[in-house]
Order: C-alpha cells, then sequence, then structure tokens
C-alpha cells in the first residue's frame, strides 16, 4: 500500500472528510435523537445525504421531537429491526450508499445481515469490531480489537481480527505496525491462554511475513508518560468482556473514542448507546476518511499487509 | 475516607517484618519510612526457619505486618500454601484515589485468581465490602462488571453478576450490589439511563467487581498507567496482613498499604 498520511485526530478525519465528495448513507432505525442529530449535522455540513431506513412514523416522531422536516430526506419504511439491517446491508453492498451508520437496533443484527451478505458474495464470514481512541494530548489514535463479536476467541479469530486491524491502521497512516496484546500473564501465573495465543500470532505473522510487530503483557509502560516502551498501535484484547470494559474507559479517561464493524465493503460505524450526537459527528468524519481511503486502495477490506 | 491522606492521617502503621532483603528500590522507600519512625525487622532470608519465626512473632504480637521482599511472588506464596494458605480464597483489590470523583475506587480481583468460581466470587465481595467498611465506606456501592447490561445466556460472567445483584437484594451482603453492569453504565449515571438501568449505583460506584483476571489486571494497568491515577494494593484473605509487590502495582504508595493493614481485624478481609 502506498503511504497514506497520517490521521491524527478527529478534529484532522473532519478536516479531510470535508474536502472529500458528499457521501451517501444509510441510517438504521434512525429514530435515536443523537444519532439522528449528528447525520442531519453532517448533512448540513454537506458530509453526506442520508437514506433513513426505519419505522417512519418513529421517523417522523423523532424529526418534529427535534422540530426539524425531514420531507427533503429519503425514507424507506421498514418495520422490523432485521429488515432494517438487511437493507441497508444490501444498498451498502451494491454501492448505492457508502456509508452506514447503527440507530437504535441491536447491533447483533447487523452483524447477521452482514455475515448473511459475506455467505452470499463467498466472502470471509468472519467480522470484528476495531475501536479507536484518540489519545489526550498524544496526536494519535489506538485501535483496539475485537471489542464487540467474538466472545472467545481462539489465536486463530484473533490473528484474523488483527489483520484486519491492522489494515486499518494503515490506511490511516501508521506503519509499521506494534500490536500489544493484552494479557495478565504476570509471575504468579504465566501461563495464560491470552499470552500463548499471542506467541501462535508471533510465530504465524513471522512466517508469513506480516509487517506487525506483536508484544505481549498488560504493562502500564506503554503509555505515554510511563518509561520504556513505545505505545501501541493496537491493542489485541483477550476475549469480549475484558475488550469492552477497557474499550469504554472514555468514561473515565480523557479519550475521545469510535468502533466501527468491518466488513469486506468497509466500515459499518456502530456509535455506543451512550454517545452524544457531537461526538457522533466526530464518528461520521472518521468513518468517512476511512471509507474514501479504502476505496483508493481497491475498495476491498483486507488483511495486514506484507 | 476519601484518598490517600486521609488513610495516612487516620491509620497508624503497625510493626512490619519483611523477608527476604529488599531490593534496592523498595529498601531505600523503607529506610525512608525508617526514619520517619516506621518500625521495621529485615529477614535476610525466607527460609522455611525465617517462616515459621515470622509466624510465631506474629502470634506473641511482635509484628503486625509481613512484607515481601526481593523474591518472586511464586517463591514467596509456595511455602505460605504449603503451610495451609489457601490460594482459592484469596483476592487483590487495586485501591485507587479517584480524585476527579473525591473518592476511593476498589478494583477487584486484580491478581490472585484467573477464574474464580462464583462461591468464590461472593467470598471476594464479602472481603472487599470489610475492606471498603474498615476505610469508612459503609454499605458501598458495587457493580458487578461484564460486557453488557443485560444477562446473556452465552456470558457466565452476566449470568453471575445477575446472581450476586439478586443475593444483595435479599439483603446477603452489607452493600448495594448491581449487576451485570457494562464498564460505562456502573461509571456514568447518564449512560445507565440511556441504557435504562436504574439503580443508585452508576456513577456512584465505590466497588468494581471484575469478571476475571484479564479485565481485572487491565482494567488497574490501564487505571495507572494511561489514568495516572494513584494506586495501593491490598491482599485479601491471608492468613496474616501481607503486602505483596505485584508488578502491576508501584511502590511508591506502600505507606498507604501499610496503614490499610493495621486496619485489618480478625481476618474480615
Amino acid at each position: 500500500m502506498e503511504a497514506e498520511q497520517r490521521l491524527l485526530s478527529f478534529k484532522q478525519a473532519h478536516e479531510e472528510a470535508g474536502s472529500l465528495r458528499t457521501s451517501r448513507l444509510a441510517v438504521l432505525a434512525p429514530e435515536d435523537l443523537d444519532v439522528l442529530g449528528a447525520v442531519l449535522a453532517a448533512r448540513e455540513k454537506g458530509l453526506v445525504e442520508p437514506v433513513l431506513i426505519g419505522q417512519e412514523d418513529k421517523i417522523k416522531k423523532a424529526g418534529s421531537s427535534m422540530s426539524v422536516d425531514l420531507d427533503e430526506i429519503e425514507i424507506l419504511d421498514q418495520k422490523s429491526p432485521m429488515q432494517m439491517a438487511r437493507q441497508g446491508i444490501e444498498m451498502f453492498f451494491d454501492g448505492s450508499v457508502d456509508l452506514v451508520i447503527k440507530g437504535r437496533l441491536p447491533t447483533s443484527h447487523i452483524y447477521r445481515a452482514i455475515i448473511r451478505k459475506e455467505k452470499e458474495l463467498g466472502q470471509s464470514q468472519r467480522i470484528s469490531v476495531c475501536s479507536l481512541w484518540e489519545l489526550p494530548h498524544q496526536d494519535r489514535f489506538v485501535l483496539l480489537t475485537d471489542t464487540g463479536v467474538n466472545i472467545d476467541p481462539d489465536w486463530q479469530i484473533k490473528q484474523d481480527v488483527l489483520q484486519k486491524a491492522a489494515f486499518l491502521m494503515n490506511l490511516l497512516g501508521y506503519a509499521p505496525l506494534i500490536t500489544l496484546a493484552l494479557s495478565a500473564s504476570r509471575e504468579i501465573e504465566e501461563n495464560m491462554a491470552s499470552r500463548e495465543d499471542a506467541e501462535k500470532i508471533q510465530e504465524y505473522f513471522r512466517q508469513e511475513g506480516i509487517d506487525c510487530q506483536v508484544k505481549f503483557g498488560g504493562d502500564m509502560r506503554y503509555f505515554p508518560g510511563n518509561d520504556g516502551e513505545a505505545i501501541p498501535d493496537i491493542i489485541l484484547v483477550p476475549h469480549l468482556d475484558a475488550g469492552n470494559i477497557i474499550v469504554k474507559l472514555d468514561f473515565f479517561l480523557e479519550i475521545k473514542r469510535s468502533s466501527v464493524v468491518t466488513s469486506s465493503r468497509g466500515p459499518i460505524i456502530v456509535p455506543s448507546r451512550s454517545d452524544t450526537w457531537e461526538h457522533i459527528l466526530d464518528e461520521l468524519a472518521l468513518g468517512m476518511v476511512i471509507s474514501h481511503r479504502l476505496q483508493q486502495h481497491g475498495g476491498l477490506w483486507r488483511g495486514a499487509l506484507k | 475516607m476519601i484518598s490517600f491522606q486521609d488513610i495516612l492521617g487516620k491509620a497508624k502503621p503497625g510493626k512490619v517484618v519483611v523477608a527476604p532483603r529488599p531490593a534496592p528500590a523498595l529498601s531505600s522507600l523503607l529506610d525512608q519510612l525508617k526514619e520517619a519512625g516506621q518500625e521495621l525487622t529485615v529477614k535476610e532470608d525466607f527460609s522455611p526457619a525465617v517462616l515459621k519465626e515470622i509466624q510465631q512473632g506474629f502470634e506473641q504480637g511482635k509484628w503486625d505486618v509481613f512484607l515481601q521482599g526481593d523474591i518472586s511472588l511464586k517463591d514467596f506464596f509456595e511455602p505460605l500454601a504449603d503451610g495451609g494458605m489457601n490460594l482459592e480464597r484469596m483476592g487483590f483489590v487495586s485501591l485507587f484515589e479517584d480524585r476527579s470523583r473525591h473518592k476511593l475506587l476498589f478494583v477487584v480481583d486484580t491478581y490472585m485468581q484467573n477464574r474464580p468460581s462464583f462461591r468464590a466470587k461472593t467470598l471476594l465481595l464479602e472481603m472487599t465490602i470489610n475492606l471498603a467498611g474498615s476505610l469508612g465506606v459503609e454499605q458501598p456501592r458495587v457493580a458487578v462488571l461484564s460486557a453488557l447490561e443485560t444477562v446473556n445466556p452465552a456470558m457466565v460472567s452476566s449470568i453471575e453478576a445477575a446472581a450476586l445483584s439478586k443475593m444483595a437484594d435479599r439483603g446477603q451482603f452489607a452493600a448495594v450490589v448491581e449487576g451485570p453492569l457494562d464498564i460505562d453504565s456502573a461509571l456514568s449515571s447518564e449512560a445507565a439511563q440511556r441504557k435504562g438501568v436504574l439503580s443508585p449505583v452508576p456513577g456512584e460506584v465505590d466497588i468494581l467487581l471484575c469478571p476475571e483476571i484479564e479485565s481485572g489486571y487491565a482494567l488497574s494497568c490501564f487505571l495507572s498507567g494511561l489514568g495516572k491515577m494513584p494506586v495501593a494494593g491490598v491482599l485479601l484473605g491471608a492468613p496474616l496482613p501481607i503486602i505483596i509487590q505485584p508488578e502491576h502495582i508501584p511502590l511508591l504508595h506502600k505507606d498507604v498499604e501499610l496503614a490499610v493493614a493495621s486496619l485489618r481485624k480478625e481476618m474480615e478481609w
């Protein structure tokens, strides 16, 4: 891959998104007021032209509760959340929209719709969630994965999701990559599955010539201001419980976060249910940048680069 | 007590014995404490004879706290376990000073058990509640963490969290226990409300009970490493007040650990 310019912040994502052509955006179950608010703000800025997919009466009600007129916006009436997910993913894969964002429906419906579509196309059915952290005062992103799909992945699943994450970081201009496989391998118990998995991935990447250094540990040495190690580009979490707890530390620490589901067609933006509309607008901008850069590089979400 | 300063002001450290001789970093820290009046005995090695002497010394009131010196934790625990210490009934609390919320935050278990059984979790919770009580936090608010705030039959952590929460509803813990909670619902009442969780715990949480070690260890490391929150460690369920030096707890607040250890009565934690 030709080296991309490194994206350092959500602010930069806004700048870059502003220079791109307007994206067609599918919004699934858009009656969530923060999601709808962000989408309308993005439309105002000329970033996106939305297609709202969901129950028309709910959508109109949400619009009137925000005192906005949705007359100029396309609404596709779908009754069931599963149908909303399917239609949105269908439009994404056939190219009639450039980007998809989740509103108020279970994320698992989106997972199922993607897996079904990928299967139909004979492509990888493994999906995962990549969460990007903008670290305070660091001018950089760190990616955490898999923070959403696989409950207790084995090493092969982990190496697969890690490769997808590595590709995303490459798109964002991060290379060569350092991955920290989080592990509670420690003095009283060194032989943790998380460590063994990391060692297998190290070996596999070495054999395959994949340019992504893998370390393991749980150490605070990896964080800014703590002596020693470089900040990792990717944090591979041991399993979903740990990943979910760590990734949402933006509630405690000064971190901004954005999560996307990986699909071969590109990122599906999945805001957290507790995100504010301002933050969802940031996530939209970042999603546009990822999606655009992906198109520049062949349009297919692949694994890490060799 | 809402800060480390409070703990240091209100608790007087007891007499300390350390074995074997500590490495330079801990040693110089202990020297400073000694100059400030801390009673301290250093044992050169950690032989069975020394261990016996220490145990007898505790019975005779010669010492109040046993400090791990320069030895790996595995080698430190082995003779203690041989002598009857049950590692499966033990836990480790990362005690944080949460300056933005002006309170102490207890995160458990961050070191001892990989996957505590349900029974072990009830014990861990009881001991942590007692520890909080020793530090003046009565009826603590507990979040039993999981990846989500609803019960998912595929995720054991969510089922166990719900059971602990129900036990508390029936008065089986001296605490307000809510679970399962994901971390955002635990830390933010606004996030909890958005998810329809109505509970007094979100936003006011004192104790975070982690589902298993990968979450606990990482959470502790991220809060201290990335969040720069001051942290002290407390070993739960040991036959004597023991202070260990695990790799995820910086040495900085050993004085707080000594003060906390002096508050332990009759194995209540």
